[in-house]
């Protein structure tokens, strides 16, 4: 004679292994997007915070550079050569023959002031270029999607551009 | 089955325990991280803000100036001054309107300037005139001074009687730098030749060029690029030159002024007193008009003087310090335009700024 299961040995039905195993399943990601979510959140932080940082120190870094170009006001200003990876420009310190040599590329901004050498770095997944614009230059940042822009101008503005 | 189920309950909760300190690590870090760039996004912002406070002194500044009648000299009674004392209270800042243009320029000095004068006293040991204005000619103007002639001048002359603000009066001006001012400014070398060719055979008649026939002396066409850089507008502000500056323009032998010592120290004083009209310089500066046979070799109305001394100010310069940030701005007066039903007004230009980054 077999003796009949006893109340609460019985086990579970399929339906409800299946219908656990869903719950236990969905509960799981949850929980795993949760905790993945709560390491990679520094490293959000700090990616975000380091994106505004080296926008920040870029956008000093050129206004700064920019001051220093003190051409003639009497005539159309400095002389530029422009490229999108690299910029020359002359009266550094309002001296004719003085330059300031910018290039930028791979993470790296290389300033030359008059054979002074600097770099400043940026996440290098960022692709830089430069471009006119008026009284001074533009840096087109494009961070991943985002398309933040530096534009700086001249110390010294030229008096005959403005009245033609 | 009761102490094995402790045993569980213990172990969950030390798994609990070391999550919970991990995520309380992660988190803080996260926190600290999100406080250090919110510190210098603040930091960032209010920086950005004194820089705008700042600026926006600088158009009032600027704008006041603008306002004055344009036939008002330019003078320390001024009510842009007045207006001035009244912005420092209201921004809590330190204002500076500064003439920078009422010295000598060294872009367009004359050589005769420098060797009849004291102004020589100042010219480095083997350095003369003529190397001066070679050198002008050979390496072109200068924009900051220092660092441009700092080897032809002592710097106590370029610091405090000279400048590079100044625009190029075709009376005053030396006539090999008019030239090549003329030549940067338009990029054709034969158009400055010829305008020096017509120079030159005016000095001969001794006539002086008046504003209003400059267009005419320049050419329409050429007018057009080269004024205001080029005019004939008296450059020096009598009311903000230095005494020193002042003495010396008076002492310069081409000007035949009579006791030039005794009509500075006049003139510096009625100065402070009251603003100078324009039309009474030829009556307050004597000047020789007679040789001394009694012909006349330099009737007042072509003495060079009064082509060179006035009562406008061309280039202010503007700083605004505020709490230990310096803003500086150099505004250049463009000579007054007639509106449409034929007022004046008065425009002014920025030539230069540092912004307080």
């Amino acid at each position: 004679m077999r003796s009949s299961p006893r109340r609460g040995d019985e086990g579970f039905s399929y339906m409800e292994t299946i219908a656990a195993l869903f719950i236990a399943a969905i509960s799981a990601s949850a929980l795993a997007v949760l905790v993945l979510g709560l390491f990679r959140a520094p490293f959000t932080i700090r990616s975000s915070g380091r994106e505004s940082a080296s926008v920040a120190l870029l956008d000093r870094e050129l206004r700064l550079m920019a001051a220093r170009i003190q051409g003639p006001w009497w005539t159309e200003g400095p002389d530029m050569a422009l490229f999108p990876e690299s910029l020359t420009l002359n009266w550094l310190d309002g001296v004719r023959d003085h330059t300031l040599h910018l290039e930028i590329g791979s993470g790296k901004l290389r300033v030359n002031c008059d054979a002074q050498v600097s770099r400043l770095s940026f996440p290098a997944v960022w692709t830089p270029r430069f471009m006119g614009a008026e009284g001074g230059f533009r840096l087109l940042l494009d961070t991943e999607g985002r398309l933040p822009e530096i534009r700086v101008v001249f110390g010294t503005h030229s008096l005959m551009e403005d009245s033609r | 089955m009761k102490s094995r189920r402790h045993a569980d309950e213990g172990s969950i909760t030390a798994a609990a325990l070391v999550l919970l300190i991990i995520s309380t690590g992660l988190t803080l870090s996260a926190a600290s991280l999100a406080w250090t760039q919110r510190r210098q996004l603040a930091s960032f912002r209010t920086s950005t803000e004194r820089a705008v406070a700042m600026t926006e002194i600088a158009d009032t500044v600027q704008a006041s100036l603008a306002k004055l009648d344009p036939s008002e000299p330019d003078w320390s009674g001024s009510k842009v001054f007045t207006e001035i004392s009244l912005l420092e209270r209201e921004g809590s800042c330190t204002i500076t309107l500064e003439d920078i243009s009422s010295r000598f320029s060294i872009n367009s000095l004359n050589t005769k300037m420098i060797s009849e004068t004291e102004v020589s006293s100042f010219l480095l040991p083997g350095m003369g005139a003529g190397a001066f204005q070679q050198d002008r000619e050979n390496d072109g103007f200068a924009v900051d001074i220092l660092a441009r002639f700092g080897h032809v001048f002592r710097e106590e002359f370029l610091a405090n009687y000279a400048t590079s603000r100044g625009y190029w009066n075709i009376n005053t001006a030396d006539e090999f730098s008019l030239k090549k001012v003329f030549a940067e400014i338009t990029g054709n070398e034969a158009a400055a030749e010829e305008f020096h060719h017509r120079l030159r055979e005016r000095c001969r008649t001794v006539v002086l060029v008046r504003p209003e026939e400059l267009e005419e002396f320049i050419g329409v066409h050429w007018f057009d690029r080269v004024f205001p850089c080029i005019n004939a507008f008296p450059s020096i502000n009598i009311h903000f030159t230095p005494d020193w500056v002042l003495k010396q323009i008076l002492s310069y032998p081409a000007f035949r002024v009579t006791a030039p010592e005794a009509v500075a120290l006049e003139l510096s004083s009625l100065r402070n007193s009251r603003a100078i009209l324009q039309e009474e310089l030829p009556d307050i500066v004597p000047v020789q008009e007679k040789d001394e046979d009694g012909n006349i070799v330099l009737p007042k109305e072509q003495n060079r003087l009064f082509a060179y001394m006035g009562t406008v100010t061309w280039f202010w310069q503007i700083s605004v310090e505020k709490d230990k940030s310096l803003l500086t701005r150099v505004v250049a007066r463009i000579p007054d335009k007639r509106g449409p039903e034929g007022e004046l007004h008065r425009e002014y230009r920025t030539v230069h700024e540092v912004l307080p980054w």
